[in-house]
Parts: C-alpha cells; structure tokens; sequence
C-alpha cells in the first residue's frame, strides 16, 4: 500500500512536467517568432526612414537647383534685359519719329519680359512662399494663368488660413506647379478648380480639379510613389516626403482631380 | 465497476470528443483553413465512434486497435502536410506502414492485452518523434510567423501533449497492472481522458485560426 501515494506523486509529476514542457515548446516558438516580428517591422520601419530621408534630399537639392536657376534668372538674365532697355530709352531720342513707336513697342515686351522673369524667379526660387505664405503663392499662381486668358481659374480658401512650416508649403506649391503643368500639357482643360482646405482640425486638403481629358488611374494604382513615371511620380514622392496622402481621381473624358491631404497640428 | 476518477474522467472528456466533429465540419471547410485541415472532421467522426464504443460496451478488442492504425495513418498524413523535411517523412512513413501491418496481424491475437500495450506505446513514439521535429523547423523557419493564424502550430500541440501522456500514462498503468494493482492501474489511465480533453481544447483553437498557410 506504501506504493500507492509514490506513484500518485510520480503520476502528478509526470503529468505537471509532460504539461509544462508542452507549454515551454509553444511558448518558446510563440515568443521566437513575437521577436521575429518586431525585428522585421523594425527593419522596416528603419528601411521605410533612410527612404524617406534620401527622398527629403534628393527634394532639398532639387530645390536648391531650383533656387540657385532663380537667382541667375533675376541677377544675370534679368540684369541683361534692364540694360537693354536702359539703352533703348537712350536711343529713343535720336531716332526718326516714326522709329520711335517701335522702339517703344520693343521697350515694352522688354518690359513684360523682366516682370515675367522676376515672377519666374520668385517662383522658382519659391521667395513667395517665405515671404507671404502658401495662400498668396497659390493667388500668384491662378493670376499667371489668368493672364494667359485660355483657362477659367477659381481658387477657394476655406477655413482660416495659418501658416504651416516652410517645407510642407514649399512641397505644396511644388506639387500644386506640377499638377498646373500637367493640366497645361496634358488636358486640354476649360477650367481649373484650386481649393484650400483649413476646416479639418488635423489635417490640411488642397485639390487641383480641372474639365480636361482625364486619364485611366488604374495604370498607377499598384506602383510604389517612386516608381510611378512623370509628373504623377513627382508630386506622389513629394507627398510622401511630408508624410500626406496623395490621391488622383480621374475617368477618360471626365476630368481630373489631385487631392493632398497633409497631416496638421493648429497652434491652439 | 470503473474507479469513479476514471468515470468522471470520461464524462468530461466525451462531451468534447462528440463536438468536435461538429465543430470541425463547421470550421473546416472555410476558404481561409488550410488544405490540410480539410480532412480533420473525419478523424473527428471515427474518433467519436471509438470513444463512444469504450464507454457503451461495444468496446471490443478488434476495434481499439483498427482505431489506433487509423489514428496514426491520420496524425502521420497530418504531419506530412505539415513538415518540411523530407527526410522525416519518409522515415515516418517507414514506420507507420510496417506498425499498421503488425495492427492487422496482431488484431486478432490472443494476447490481446500484451498486443495492445505495445500498440500503443509504439503508436506513441511514432508520432512524438516527428511532432518534435516540427517545433524544431518552426524555430527555423525563415519568416516570422503568427501563432494565432497558424492552425498547424496548435494542431501538432495538441497531438504532442496527448501522445506525450498517453506514453506517461501507459508505462505507470502497465507497472500497476503487472503488480495486479487492477484498479489503481485503471485511475491513472484516467489521465488519458484529461489529456483528450486538452488537446480536443488545442484542435478546436487551432480551428478557429483564420488565416490559411501553404506551408
């Protein structure tokens, strides 16, 4: 009988241990492949960061380019013209009379060159953006292309305007002179809707809609932003620079509209 | 008379051994279960016919041991859709096909208790040695896994834990039966029934994983 309570004590050992090396097997491999995962998603994130920081760079530098074009624009091209029309006001004088009136024809394409060029210059360089802010960059932008009489161009700002920081305006306006330029090459537009959009509490939407031809979106649905060719690549790598959500919507024959939405933080 | 332990054993093991095959036929055949999963309601359905044999005394020596060469010809497919290594495949299979001939040879054998014993205890070492062998490719595998989608993981678990007891559990019983301990030999088979109920618990879980895997 002494046997009995031994072998109920080596029975409930048994079955303890038999259970409890079970239960490490899993929970080993279960914790193993928990690690697993967060190393991975580490890496990820670590890979998905030195690619936003080379995108951020590559962008830095192209603006820099862009800043450096603008300055030689005003301080060389735009000190040529000046000179030529200082001399040309010199010349008007000693011409015939009926010399005259072409010079000053020729003194005032002279003239609307320079005051292009300095807009030119202005946006490139992106002088606007730092000096009067997004919202008046974008007036700048409709009153150009007013200018040129072949588009119907309204620009809404809802919400009160606040001024964000200068690398989240600048990719905007570059994105908003992108998808301008795309319109202007591509879309055989009438009209073009630019909307700013400050009425959502954490994020900021600005949409460029146009009437032109449209497009089939579905060509770019699975790219990644990098990869995605042209204009369409320019501006979604931008958007990802600033962490926005890029979005194109478009039907052949019906339009197009691009819309960001950037993440925003109001100063309360 | 079975000792009480054994009988309450059964009582709480043999309701789960008969909603398992409704479980499995519920849970099976969604899009999102694996391929090997497919075949698992049937062992459920033979699995409850035997268990409801042993208690309704129809409980005859030829039909253990046909559910025992059954049972592991199911764990040893089983296994084979889920382990990588070729090798311990083929050595499974080395083992399970002479072990079901020996089943068919010895079934009628007069012996039936000595047969029976090594049956099972030969049934035993066959599954436990490739269900180990999974964890260790589990280990290895090259992409992190989630173990609440991975049916596999919990199925091999629940197969590991009850083979695992089941040898325990035959070795002390067999001990107490030789020493003509009858009837204490009997209370610690009770064991088997609660490791049936665990790993019944495991299949279940391993049931509800959403998530179908290749591999």
């Amino acid at each position: 009988m002494q046997k009995i309570p031994f072998l109920l004590i080596i029975v409930v050992i048994g079955v303890l241990g038999i259970s409890a090396l079970v239960g490490i097997l899993v929970l080993w491999v279960v914790v193993h492949h928990a690690l697993e995962r967060a190393h991975l998603q580490d890496l990820e994130a670590a890979k998905s960061n030195s690619k936003n920081e080379l995108l951020s760079a590559q962008l830095e530098l192209q603006e820099q380019t862009f800043q450096h074009v603008g300055r030689e624009i005003h301080d060389n091209i735009g000190q040529y013209l000046s000179l030529v029309k200082l001399h040309l006001n010199r010349q008007i004088p000693e011409l015939p009379p009926n010399a005259q009136g072409k010079i000053q024809y020729v003194l005032e394409l002279v003239s609307n060159a320079i005051h292009d060029l300095r807009d030119l210059s202005k946006s490139l360089g992106g002088d606007i953006i730092r000096e009067q802010g997004l919202c008046k960059a974008i007036e700048q932008q409709v009153a150009l292309l007013e200018s040129a009489k072949h588009y119907k161009v309204t620009f809404d700002m809802l919400g009160v305007y606040n001024y964000l920081e200068e690398e989240k305006e600048i990719i905007l306006y570059r994105i908003l002179q992108e998808a301008i330029n795309n319109i202007i090459r591509h879309s055989r537009a009438k009209s073009i809707h630019i909307c700013l959009d400050f009425t959502h509490f954490s994020s900021i939407t600005m949409s460029i809609a146009d009437d032109g031809a449209g497009f089939d979106t579905s060509r770019y649905s699975s790219h990644a932003p990098e990869r995605i060719p042209g204009g369409i690549g320019n501006m979604s790598v931008r958007a990802k620079v600033i962490n926005a959500d890029f979005e194109i919507q478009s039907q052949p024959g019906e339009g197009t509209q691009v819309k960001i939405v950037v993440p925003y933080t109001p100063d309360i | 008379m079975n000792p009480p332990v054994l009988q309450i054993s059964i009582w709480i093991m043999l309701p789960f051994s008969l909603l398992l095959p409704i479980i499995a036929a519920l849970c099976c055949y969604r899009k999102y279960n694996p391929a090997y999963m497919r075949t698992f309601p049937i062992y459920c359905v033979v699995n409850a016919l035997a268990d409801v044999s042993s208690v309704t005394k129809f409980h005859t020596f030829p039909i253990i041991p046909i559910f025992t060469a059954l049972e592991t010809i199911y764990f040893a497919y089983f296994l084979t859709r889920v382990l990588r290594s070729r090798a311990v495949k083929v050595i499974l299979w080395g083992l399970v096909v002479p072990f079901v001939i020996a089943v068919m040879y010895f079934s009628f054998s007069k012996d039936s208790y000595f047969t029976y014993y090594w049956l099972i205890i030969s049934e035993c070492l066959i599954l436990i040695f490739p269900c180990c062998f999974y964890f260790i490719e589990a280990l290895k595998r090259p992409k992190p896994f989630k173990p609440s989608k991975e049916p596999a993981l919990w199925m091999v678990t629940g197969i590991l834990y009850y083979f695992l007891l089941l040898l325990f559990t035959y070795l002390i019983a067999d001990y107490l039966w030789a020493n003509n301990e009858h009837y204490q030999a009997q209370e610690v088979y009770s064991v088997n029934n609660y490791a049936q109920f665990v790993s019944f618990s495991l299949y279940i879980y391993a049931m509800l994983c959403r998530r179908s895997l290749s591999y």
